[in-house]
């Protein structure tokens, strides 16, 4: 069969086979069919720009949708509160419990000590907290979370051993001490614990048995904080007051050494040997040149009788003249003007012949013009020594002001050497045991102290070549 | 088979002039019906998917594009809707048997009717893709370029198919007897 024949047959037999055209247009033409409009919206939209509901989703669906989800939502309403009184108790805070690293957060605890809300006291506190939730944890949990936290974002320092800025200070107050008590140990060891194993040298502090300690420590080594800044001092963060005390310390430390107290003692002088200087330049001017007066006042006196002797003596040999010329005088005019001229010069030797007599017989003016230059000399050399009074007053304060804090330092120093050695290991473990209390921070300082105790003498040596000095530069003040 | 006729009916049927349609399906019935049964190879279940194909045509005529190929488009869409088919019967292989006798024919996939002998020899010998190439050319009249760009196939795998499914077909009719030429 040909290629054609064969084609041509199954065109014929498919032909035949089709089905009755009637019938599928019939069909086809009755049912309802719906138009997809899919294109008719789209081109809406794409010239309209805006949505346009498809109708597949009528109103009346949309709508039935729509009260079905107010309705739940009201349930929702309705039902919320008395699934949240179910689930959620309202709970009572009975302990507030504070950490304060240089965030400060206060944690409300209920009975069970979970915390009820965490109270941000500050903008470090603020920024630690964002985005944790510590509320239902327990305050050990709490703690734990907050001082990881703390440690991540920087707050902890792992340079030295002798960072005293690593400080932790916990506070509570709740129903009962014995809670108080409970609370602040277990935490406390916690926080020890964490420091051990994170290799964080620092302290741990409770806000009862510490913080006083540490403001009268600070009070005692910064003797130039005046009694308003001693009270603000109660206010300060525990690591502020760390701050205050490491420089308080450094700068005492540096107080030990002569030339520093001398300088320091010089830089409070200068300003009141200026003012000395300056007030008493002109009295000891004046002092000067009336004592010089005094001196030569006798030889002044007697001088001046003899000047009118000589004025005397001159004033007679032209009167002489006056005369021997009247007599040889050509005209009567001529006479009357040398006898007017004999005239004054006549008065004039009167009056010499009468200073003269004064000077030579007259005591009382004598004693009168040398009594009034004692009187004056006498009078400027008192002024000068009430400034000099005056500013040795004031150095005297100065050298008060920089004696006192050392003696109450020393004092306290030699007490407790006193004391540890008086009462010996006993009160040595005492002392220790109760610096345990308060962690490094006080062993720090416990150590300081007794080396600085033992050092005593040496200080003392250096003491007494300072108080030379200072007694030298006095003594030079008090002899002028 | 003009394009341009087929396309102002699909033009005219988009814009609601439902008399059109008659032309259409005049028009195409036989690419219809051929293209389907060469892939369901069962006239019923064609005859069937015919009546979806112009269905879906009414549903969808809003998506023909105008001046595109009309002829491209309704034999896709009886392509797709055949395979669906084939997709779905794969699934139900097991009826019961006391089903409607209409049913069981137009499921079995073996079934054709006694008045075709060459197609059911075509069925028989040929695979599906050498029926389809066959059959749209014998009876459509479709080009073998029109067959590769529906078919989705090389057009030197069509010549080739279809060459070889002609052979193929002549020798079985010879070996069969069939060969009255």
């Amino acid at each position: 069969m040909k290629r054609k024949n064969i084609l041509n047959r199954l065109k014929l037999e498919l032909e035949n086979s089709l089905p009755d055209s009637a019938n599928i247009i019939n069909k086809v033409k009755n049912a309802k069919v719906e138009k997809d409009l899919s294109p008719v919206y789209d081109a809406i939209n794409s010239v309209n720009g805006t949505m346009v509901l498809n109708t597949k989703y009528n109103i009346a669906y949309i709508a039935g949708l729509m009260c079905l989800t107010m309705l739940l939502f009201t349930m929702l309403l309705i039902l919320l509160p008395i699934f949240n009184a179910i689930l959620y108790p309202e709970k009572n805070i009975v302990t507030k419990f504070g950490i304060d690293i240089n965030p400060s957060i206060d944690l409300m605890l209920d009975e069970n000590d979970q915390v009820v809300w965490a109270l941000a006291k500050n903008k470090h506190a603020e920024l630690l907290l964002c985005g944790e939730n510590l509320e239902g944890e327990h305050v050990k949990d709490a703690t734990n979370k907050i001082i990881k936290l703390a440690a991540r974002a920087g707050y902890f320092s792992t340079k030295t051993e002798s960072d005293i800025t690593n400080a932790v200070m916990l506070s509570a107050v709740s129903e009962t001490e014995e809670k108080q008590n409970f609370l602040l140990d277990s935490i406390k060891s916690d926080v020890k614990n964490f420091y051990m194993n994170n290799q964080i040298y620092g302290v741990v502090l409770t806000e009862f048995d510490s913080k006083q300690e540490l403001v009268d420590l600070v009070c005692c080594l910064d003797y130039d904080l005046t009694d308003e800044q001693k009270i603000a001092l109660q206010n300060e963060s525990i690591k502020n007051l760390n701050h205050k005390l490491t420089e308080s310390y450094t700068q005492l430390k540096r107080r030990f050494r002569t030339d520093f107290i001398l300088e320091e003692f010089n830089n409070k002088l200068n300003p009141i040997n200026e003012q000395f200087n300056s007030e008493t330049t002109s009295i000891k001017t004046k002092l000067t040149e009336t004592e010089n007066k005094l001196n030569n006042f006798e030889s002044v006196w007697l001088a001046e009788i003899e000047i009118c002797k000589q004025k005397i003596a001159e004033w007679t040999a032209q009167i002489a003249a006056l005369q021997e010329a009247i007599k040889f005088a050509l005209n009567v005019e001529e006479v009357g003007r040398l006898n007017a001229e004999l005239e004054i010069k006549k008065a004039f030797l009167t009056s010499e012949e009468e200073e003269l007599e004064n000077r030579e017989q007259g005591s009382a003016m004598f004693n009168a013009e040398k009594d009034k230059l004692i009187n004056l000399v006498n009078d400027y050399k008192n002024q000068i020594k009430q400034k000099h009074q005056q500013r040795l007053s004031s150095i005297e304060n100065i050298l008060g002001q920089i004696k006192g804090p050392f003696g109450t330092l020393y004092n306290k120093l030699e007490n407790r050497k006193l004391e540890i050695l008086k009462n010996g290991d006993k009160q040595f473990a005492e002392h220790l045991s109760h610096l345990q209390n308060y962690n490094e921070f006080y062993n720090n300082y416990s150590d300081w102290l007794i080396n600085s105790a033992e050092q005593i003498p040496t200080i003392q040596l250096n003491w007494n070549e300072i108080k030379q000095n200072w007694e030298q530069q006095y003594l030079n003040f008090v002899q002028f | 088979m003009d394009k341009k006729l087929l396309d102002e009916y699909l033009v005219k049927l988009k814009r609601g002039d439902n008399e059109a349609f008659d032309e259409i399906y005049h028009l195409t019935k036989r690419g219809v019906f051929s293209l389907t049964l060469s892939i369901v190879k069962n006239p019923y279940a064609a005859e069937d998917i015919m009546q979806d194909t112009y269905l879906k045509i009414k549903e969808k005529i809003l998506y023909y594009k105008d001046g595109t190929n009309g002829y491209a488009w309704i034999l896709t869409i009886a392509r797709n809707l055949s395979l669906n088919y084939l997709n779905k019967n794969k699934k139900v292989d097991v009826l019961d048997t006391s089903e409607h006798e209409y049913l069981m024919a137009s499921t079995d996939k073996n079934f054709v009717k006694d008045d075709m002998p060459i197609f059911k020899i075509a069925k028989q010998h040929l695979n599906d893709f050498e029926l389809q190439v066959v059959v749209l050319y014998a009876v459509y009249g479709y080009k073998h370029r029109e067959i590769a760009e529906l078919l989705h196939k090389p057009l030197g795998s069509v010549l080739w198919t279809y060459n070889n499914s002609i052979k193929k077909l002549q020798k079985i009719l010879k070996k069969e007897g069939k060969d009255e030429a």
